[in-house]
């Protein structure tokens, strides 16, 4: 870099710092200036000031000039039919319009004349013509436009005549007159009712946009140039131009079945109110930059784009107000109108009219994506957000930085894999999008279902990407993701092991994070339904290909080392678990003590292995730590907290500090409850410990309720598998024995025994502890037989799978002694 | 349209995968067709069209790639060179029609019809021209925002998304290397 391109970098940093300033500010900024790089103080004082003069001097590409410019001066003056035309009130894409009057009135009635550019005049062409102009000279409604006369000149220029409207763009009048969101949406309902009539009328805008969409001076709004864009179609039509029919649209406002040239329906016309309603809502249209990206990119929610103009427009304090009002309802509506897929918008502008009331009136609206496909489409758009969002922020650092960066060849390199990963990422959303189009969650029960569209997915990944085997391998491991996410991961693992087989075979042994994500996936698929020895060897060889990837980032090595704690702990080896969360807690704390997250999340898994294991007095510092921790990281309101309370209030009762357990309990319940309802499995696994704590305390009467509630969503929200349904069944049954009501507390535990049998397998610990307690109540029910069978199950399995002397175990040894005290036995005598 | 959407978009294609020689050969035939474009509508075809460098850069685009579907890069690629045929374009005209002016000639020709519309921008023209060789210099791609937005027209998103920047940092640039550009062109500096 020459010494004078970095003295221009230290100037133009300069400059864009101080043209924000105002006048003041400026010159306090220029004298500091003048100290700290008195090399530049003048370069950037003297820009500064012809910044002041430059005025509109480079902006505006007028140089090919305006033909229209040249056509005026005869155009002036002119007789067109019956009209004269007196001047120019505006051109464009679509052509030049005259303001003109009849020249034999006597009511001095004030006309547009619009001409239109044909091609050759063929019989047939004018034969269409005359038949679009008749369709429109049937258009009769207040809102539109109407059209008067139209004819051929003496050259055989077509022409129309038009009632002339005095007034502004529906943008900037609502601007000017401060309308507020509701307001906005209002006036913009009678866009739809005047659209929805022409439609009906068989007439087709095509060009719909602020431009075209006025309200005159007595707030009325008027349609303009209906069916214009048609007749101009026809011209080119006949000169071979159709492909370029699009240009002479207004690109902003077409919809992408228009840019791609494709045929024009009433749809198009929906698509064009979405994009002006966008930006009656936020002040900017829905996509910005070059014209094709409407065809790639989905529109941010409007209620995410407003601009402070536009808040300052309508009146409102900040962004944020305005925001809030569109937020939801207003935002589904608007994309629903901008879906890029006409099978997907609206089938009718009335259908839009119609939900934009709902919107207002706060009831449900039309457009909202069933659970499903939701899901699905908030991950991909997730995951594409964050990889797309590490390619952006990527780029605009080496935007930012670029003078230091560009001569480096290895920044160069590092841009371009940017590039290449922007790419690769842009095709892969598109290929989702267009699965998640076909299926239909807006008309339920016909269709295809979301699994249906990624099945097909499947089948068509590899006939659609043929010899771009990284794109397979990225495809197929987002849909193994996406399909593991549902639970269904039978469906998932066959993806996963391609999308691995794809990677290796482009990087051999070379480590990739494609391959280690495959790998992640697998093993956490393994450790839901599978082998977990074998999630755990997965975990391992995933965290390893990580450590190669990237050896400078130990965090991603120590998350993937607590997943493989994980998987040990759900495996039962609880020792080693809780060794390698010990190992992992201390490592990030020391390498990476600004990780809170993922430190605090590594100190509630520990607090929990190390309160299985029984060690649950020490357990309870850890988890405190957690607890403090997510507080510090997300404030202490944060769902993360509550979900590090649970744990933490079920050491507590196992130390028995029970007054304690229930108040941690109820602020986790609190937490869950704002965050997710009341009936959700995650605010319900905190009510347990908040019953927990009552039920071991001895307060039945106060817990009952509560047990019943939770048992209440059995078979709802509650699935069977739900290790909380096993936890209220057990709390019933204990509070039913101690209460002295036997038949019904064998019942229930029968009940939570097969529950659990059911979720956790026959051999665990949580069985085990079921088993006793049933004994127990057998005892009393004098069904010694199977009392004892059940008793010293229990105890055996609670003492294989829990940590010696773990309070559980303890219980069990208590019940299966007393039980053979009072039948004159010993432990020990079989 | 005579098989060149394919060959347009190949190219693209290919600029996009790094061949360099690709920029070559398509600045040809993206500067023929704006030419040819220019000139059709500059004939009584379409007596009342706004021509302006945009829109004949943006169909030029169309038509070139007969939509078939082309890559953000590959958008961008052509824009860039969009932009350098069209400050071609205006800066030959610029230059015919100061040298006309001086030896008086008079012809019916496309510059002369140009002439009629063309406020008096010439010098700007070939002033800009030759003080971007200098901003070059200094600074790559405020040079490129420049071309991009003085003689193609495009809006500050639209260069931003072209070249790969920032808004706000094309925004930064265009303003420093405008108000460089006044200085530049000022008399009596």
């Amino acid at each position: 870099m020459t010494t004078d391109a970095e003295r221009w970098e230290r100037v133009t940093d300069a400059f864009g710092r101080l043209a924000e300033l105002n006048e003041a500010e400026r010159l306090a900024a220029l004298v500091t200036l003048a100290t700290a790089d008195p090399g530049i103080h003048d370069d950037v004082a003297s820009l500064l000031v012809s910044s002041d003069h430059v005025g509109d001097r480079f902006d505006q590409p007028t140089f090919l000039g305006d033909l229209a410019d040249l056509t005026e001066p005869a155009m002036s003056g002119r007789r067109i039919g019956p009209y004269l035309i007196t001047r120019e009130i505006g051109h464009g894409g679509m052509g030049a319009v005259w303001e003109a009057q009849r020249a034999d009135d006597q009511y001095q009635k004030r006309v547009a004349i619009k001409m239109v550019a044909m091609g050759r005049d063929t019989a047939a062409m004018l034969g269409r013509f005359r038949h679009e102009r008749e369709l429109l000279a049937r258009l009769e409604h207040r809102n539109i436009a109407t059209l008067l006369d139209g004819g051929m000149t003496d050259e055989g220029q077509p022409w129309f005549a038009m009632e002339f409207v005095d007034g502004e763009p529906i943008t900037t009048w609502c601007d000017r007159h401060k309308l507020n969101v509701r307001q906005r949406v209002e006036i913009f309902r009678q866009v739809c009712g005047a659209t929805q009539y022409a439609h009906e009328h068989l007439v087709v805008h095509r060009d719909l946009k602020p431009g075209n969409i006025m309200v005159a001076t007595d707030g009325t709004v008027k349609l303009l140039d209906f069916g214009i864009a048609k007749l101009t179609d026809l011209g080119d039509a006949e000169a071979g131009l159709t492909a370029t029919a699009g240009v002479a649209l207004t690109a902003a406002y077409a919809s992408p079945e228009q840019l791609r040239g494709e045929s024009v329906s009433t749809a198009s016309d929906i698509y064009s109110l979405g994009v002006v309603l966008y930006e009656l809502l936020t002040g900017v249209g829905p996509f910005t930059g070059l014209p094709g990206n409407a065809l790639e990119r989905t529109a941010n929610p409007p209620s995410r784009a407003v601009t402070a103009e536009m808040a300052t427009a309508m009146g409102a304090d900040d962004v944020r107000g305005v925001s809030q009002a569109i937020a939801g309802d207003l935002d589904a509506v608007v994309l629903m109108a901008l879906r890029s897929e006409i099978e997907r918008r609206y089938r009718s502008v009335q259908q839009l009219s119609d939900d934009l009331q709902r919107a207002l009136d706060g009831r449900q609206v039309f457009a909202r994506p069933d659970t499903l496909s939701y899901r699905v489409a908030t991950l991909v758009r997730r995951n594409r957000a964050a990889s797309l969002l590490a390619g952006v922020a990527l780029l605009a650092l080496l935007g930012a930085t670029g003078f230091s960066l560009r001569q480096a060849a290895v920044a160069r390199a590092e841009r371009d894999r940017a590039l290449r990963e922007v790419r690769r990422t842009a095709a892969v959303t598109a290929f989702f999008q267009d699965v998640l189009s076909s299926a239909r969650p807006d008309r339920q029960g016909s269709g295809v279902t979301v699994v249906q569209a990624i099945d097909s997915a499947i089948v068509r990944t590899d006939s659609a990407f043929t010899g771009q085997s990284d794109l397979r391998a990225a495809i197929k491991l987002t849909l193994g993701a996406t399909l593991a996410n549902m639970y269904l991961y039978k469906r998932a693992k066959p993806l996963l092991e391609d999308a691995y087989r794809l990677r290796r075979a482009i990087d051999g042994d070379a480590p990739s994070m494609e391959k280690a994500d495959a790998l992640f996936s697998l093993a956490a698929i393994e450790a839901e339904v599978g082998d977990r020895a074998k999630a755990e060897s997965l975990y391992r060889q995933s965290i390893d290909i990580r450590g190669r990837v990237t050896p400078g980032d130990s965090s991603k090595i120590y998350e993937g080392m607590g997943n493989v704690a994980e998987a040990m702990l759900n495996g039962g080896k609880l020792t080693e678990a809780a060794a390698l969360y010990d190992t992992v807690a201390r490592a990030l704390d020391r390498l990476r003590p600004g990780d809170i997250i993922l430190r605090a999340t590594t100190r509630a898994n520990l607090g929990t292995a190390m309160s299985q294991l029984g060690r649950y007095v020490a357990a309870e510092p850890v988890l405190r730590e957690a607890v403090q921790l997510f507080e510090q990281a997300r404030g202490p309101n944060d769902p993360s907290v509550a979900a590090a309370l649970q744990p933490l209030a079920g050491t507590l009762i196992f130390n028995g500090k029970y007054a304690e357990a229930e108040q941690v309990a109820r602020r986790g319940v609190a937490i869950y409850e704002k965050e997710f309802g009341r009936s959700n499995p995650a605010t319900v696994s905190l009510v347990r410990m908040l019953t927990g704590a009552m039920v071991e305390s001895g307060r039945c009467k106060e817990a009952l309720p509560l047990i019943r509630e939770m048992l209440a969503l059995r078979g709802k929200v509650m699935a069977e598998t739900d290790p909380t349904l096993g936890v209220a069944l057990l709390q019933l049954g204990q509070c039913q024995e101690a209460s002295g009501q036997y038949a019904a507390s064998e019942a229930t535990l029968r009940d939570a025994l097969a529950v659990r049998i059911r979720a956790f397998g026959s051999r665990h610990w949580a069985v085990a502890q079921v088993q006793s307690m049933l004994g127990e109540v057998l005892g009393r029910r004098k069904n010694d037989v199977e009392a004892e069978k059940m008793l010293r199950a229990g105890y055996a399995g609670l003492s294989a799978g829990l940590a010696p002397g773990h309070i559980r175990t303890e219980q069990a040894r208590a019940r299966l002694e007393g039980f053979l005290k009072a039948r004159g036995r010993v432990l020990g005598a079989n | 349209m005579d098989g060149q959407p394919s060959e347009v978009t190949a190219l693209l294609h290919r600029i996009a995968d790094g061949d360099e020689e690709g920029i070559q050969r398509l600045i040809p035939l993206v500067y023929a067709e704006l030419r040819q474009l220019a000139a059709r509508q500059l004939r009584n075809e379409r007596p009342d069209h706004t021509l302006s460098p945009t829109s004949l850069v943006h169909e030029a685009f169309l038509r070139l790639t007969g939509h078939a579907s082309v890559t953000w890069e590959g958008r961008s690629h052509f824009f860039r060179v969009a932009a350098q045929a069209m400050r071609r374009i205006l800066v030959d005209h610029a230059r015919r029609r100061t040298a006309q002016k001086r030896g008086r000639q008079h012809q019916i020709t496309l510059d002369t019809a140009l002439e009629a519309s063309l406020p008096s921008t010439s010098q700007d023209i070939i002033g800009v021209d030759e003080a971007l060789e200098r901003l070059a210099l200094l600074d790559a791609r405020q040079a490129r925002v420049v071309e991009l937005r003085y003689f193609v027209g495009l809006s500050i998103e639209e260069t931003a998304d072209v070249i790969g920047a920032s808004v706000a940092t094309v925004k930064r640039d265009w303003m420093v290397a405008r108000a460089w550009l006044q200085r530049e062109l000022s008399p009596n500096e």
